[in-house]
């Protein structure tokens, strides 16, 4: 089954008196496991199908699925609770809580919830302090648990945010522009790193990016243009179905 | 985890956090020190009053305007009236739950003449020594002589009174002496001489009235004012003579001669000098008559004669209880169907009661705009405060933060500030009273001297306004966040990461 469907979405900005289609009429999917790159230059609506996945934004029209659950007829309250719990974020800019040290940041997921709804409130301290314990050793940051997000380097801080979209274990990571405020080296290394995640956890990971190293290592690449999707594949093993199946030939080049 | 947030944005954001703090600490000092001074002039009023002469409860009959009334008297066209059937109810009224005495009490206004023809004027209580004793002896001091005992018409003078007096004459005023008083009222002129028992001064002088305060024993006061006293004849009648006293009429009782022969002239006489139909209560002197008119021969007859008071002043055994107190007698009268009104020192007070309740209000307005203005400066800091936060919340939002997580995060801080604020103000509050009451708040004028019973106040905390500045100031701390706090929860998450 397709973690992540989009079904025709189109989403439209009012921009003064124009009405501006950021996406038009786009359909995709994603299988667990995946690593996808939604690539293409500025504007063409990569991040705005990162923000309907992530339901932070809705779509003008058609439908956006994860896990099966149509997010359209979903209220404020569930969709909340979907995306702590299903899915994880790692933005461009680190957002990370200024006031809250290295540890903090990536334990802050797990407290949000104080609903009978929190599926974290089962957890054993014990096997929650290991948890986290595990991600601040695998983002080797192990020295920097109680350093605050201004003590650290970019690279630091993405680590840092790597480890929160992961804290909840969810299905999906999103990760907008990750490496676009960071030197190359630092980038590569975090790009390693979400991939050594994705393999590790078999967590899916969707990128709104327009690094070529990511469009490298993506098993799916979907190439926007102009809100409309140009070009989409799989490589390195990996099948539309999610298999390690025979690569498929590129959509636009098998057409 | 939210009040370790908040507890790290106060200290981060210290700028804000010192303006908004500073403001409501501010507001706080301002609060307990004004209302904790208020609340000391007022029990310091109030124990001046009830320990001194209005007690805790003060029964009076009704007038056009209340507010014309205290236990000095009325300003209105009124004038004092009498309370109504007083002494058919005075036994009842001292039994009641949580009364410990009943005092009646005249007042008036009289010229008094000393035996070398001088005169001064003098304002009077008339009292029950041995009642008024108990009650309100002890706020006096007496300079010479005491209260009267027996039944001889005695005034005790006002060392002001006195003063002026012997100062007209030339030679001071010596107990032992005799006064005429002469008393102008509606019913024309009274004229009583007195004997002068003993020479006082208030300890405290509530009111202005105190100075020219004399007392004067309750049967001369009637007397002076017009309104009856009690005596209480046994008459043994004989069927002629009880047929006769069915035949007899009010003008015919009540021409030339008096029912009792006493010394006493004219008290219910027509005379040109003293009571008028009107004020004598003719029903219940008829009352007596007609009952003797249908008695069996030989059988006593009572002729009861009111004992009137214009005032029924009450010291209660527990004085916490008085708003209670208050409303279960103003029952027991409404059942009776008495024309009394029962109030407490401060309508005994009169202008300085209602002038202490008054300046509170006004402080009390003062504190509303203060407070308000303050809310504003509060509620703008936060604005800007939240406005700078918007990605960090947006970013809350979008991991999965509830609006709620966000509403219970802003509150707690705003909640953390205000609390630790107002301590702040309390403190300072607190030490800033202590330090005048070491020297007292100087009086400026005479009407500050009344309001503070003396030359200075020496105010003391107090636990209402302490409580009532820290809940109005936290109060107002959590509306002033109530407006940013809808700026931050209707932004969507995704507007909020775009800043």
């Amino acid at each position: 089954m397709a973690v992540i469907k989009l079904d025709s979405v189109t989403k439209q900005y009012a921009l003064g008196n124009t009405l501006v289609k950021a996406l038009n009429d786009v359909s995709f999917a994603a299988h667990a496991g995946d690593f996808i790159a939604l690539s293409g230059p500025s504007g063409s609506g990569k991040s705005t199908a990162l923000n309907l996945i992530g339901c932070i934004d809705a779509p003008t029209s058609g439908q956006v699925e994860i896990n099966g659950i149509i997010t359209g007829s979903m209220s404020e309250v569930e969709i909340t609770r979907l995306r702590h719990q299903k899915l994880g974020f790692i933005f461009q800019s680190f957002n990370l809580i200024p006031v809250l040290n290295v540890r903090e940041n990536i334990e802050f997921p797990l407290l949000l919830d104080s609903s009978k709804h929190n599926p974290y409130a089962n957890w054993a301290p014990a096997e929650q302090q290991d948890w986290i314990n595990h991600l601040i050793e695998q983002v080797g940051l192990a020295d920097r648990r109680i350093n605050r997000p201004n003590e650290l380097s970019g690279g630091q801080r993405q680590r840092v945010a790597i480890a929160r979209a992961l804290v909840t274990k969810p299905s999906i990571v999103l990760a907008d522009e990750p490496t676009a405020n960071l030197d190359s080296k630092t980038g590569a290394q975090i790009i390693a790193l979400m991939h050594q995640m994705n393999q590790e956890l078999g967590t899916t990971f969707v990128f709104s990016t327009h690094d070529p190293r990511v469009v490298e290592i993506a098993d799916h690449v979907v190439k926007l243009q102009d809100g409309t999707i140009i070009d989409e594949y799989f490589q390195n093993g990996k099948s539309a179905t999610g298999d390690h199946a025979a690569a498929a030939e590129p959509m636009a080049q098998a057409e | 985890m939210i009040t370790k947030i908040a507890l790290r944005n106060l200290t981060e954001h210290r700028s804000k956090t010192l303006i908004v703090g500073g403001l409501i600490a501010l507001g706080v000092t301002l609060l307990v020190m004004g209302n904790s001074i208020m609340d000391s002039i007022s029990v310091g009023l109030r124990h001046s009053f009830t320990e001194q002469y209005s007690g805790d409860i003060f029964i009076y009959a009704p007038v056009e305007d209340e507010g014309d009334l205290s236990i000095f008297g009325s300003f209105g066209t009124d004038g004092v009236q009498a309370l109504e059937r007083f002494d058919e109810f005075a036994g009842q009224l001292a039994a009641q739950a949580n009364v410990q005495s009943v005092s009646p009490t005249t007042v008036g206004r009289g010229i008094l003449e000393t035996n070398q023809g001088e005169q001064g004027g003098s304002l009077f209580w008339g009292i029950d020594p041995t009642v008024w004793q108990h009650s309100f002896a002890q706020p006096l001091t007496w300079l010479e002589g005491g209260l009267w005992s027996g039944d001889a018409p005695s005034i005790a003078l006002s060392i002001g009174v006195a003063d002026a007096l012997a100062e007209a004459q030339g030679s001071p005023i010596k107990v032992g002496e005799t006064l005429l008083i002469t008393v102008m009222g509606d019913n024309g002129i009274k004229i009583r001489e007195v004997t002068i028992s003993g020479l006082f001064a208030f300890k405290t002088i509530a009111a202005p009235q105190l100075e020219l305060m004399s007392l004067v024993d309750l049967k001369t006061s009637q007397a002076l004012l017009s309104l009856n006293h009690q005596q209480v004849i046994e008459v043994q009648l004989s069927a002629a003579e009880s047929e006769i006293l069915g035949q007899v009429t009010e003008d015919s009782l009540f021409g030339e001669a008096t029912l009792m022969g006493t010394a006493e002239p004219d008290l219910f006489g027509n005379g040109s000098s003293l009571i008028t139909p009107e004020l004598s209560n003719e029903s219940v002197v008829a009352e007596p008559i007609a009952l003797a008119a249908h008695s069996s021969p030989g059988v006593a007859a009572h002729v009861t004669l009111p004992v009137q008071a214009q005032f029924a002043v009450l010291l209660l055994d527990n004085p916490a209880d008085v708003a209670v107190t208050q409303e279960r007698l103003q029952a027991w009268v409404d059942a009776n169907d008495l024309n009394w009104r029962v109030g407490d020192w401060t309508q005994a007070a009169g202008f300085i009661g209602n002038l202490v309740g008054g300046i509170k209000l006004i402080l009390n307005g003062l504190v509303v705009l203060v407070a308000f203005v303050a809310t504003l400066i509060i509620m703008n800091t936060l604005v800007i405060s939240v406005t700078e936060r918007l990605q960090e919340i947006g970013t809350m939002r979008a991991i999965g933060a509830q609006k709620a997580f966000v509403r219970k995060m802003i509150l707690t801080e705003t909640l953390i500030l205000a609390l630790a604020s107002a301590l702040v103000g309390v403190l300072v509050g607190t030490v800033a009273l202590w330090l005048i009451s070491i020297n007292g708040l100087p009086a400026a004028n005479d009407i500050i001297k009344i309001l503070f019973g003396g030359d200075a106040l020496y105010p003391s905390v107090s636990v209402s306004a302490v409580l009532q500045a820290v809940s109005m100031m936290t109060l107002g701390a959590v509306l002033a966040c109530l407006y940013p706090l809808g700026i931050a929860l209707k932004v969507s998450p995704l507007k909020a990461m775009q800043g």
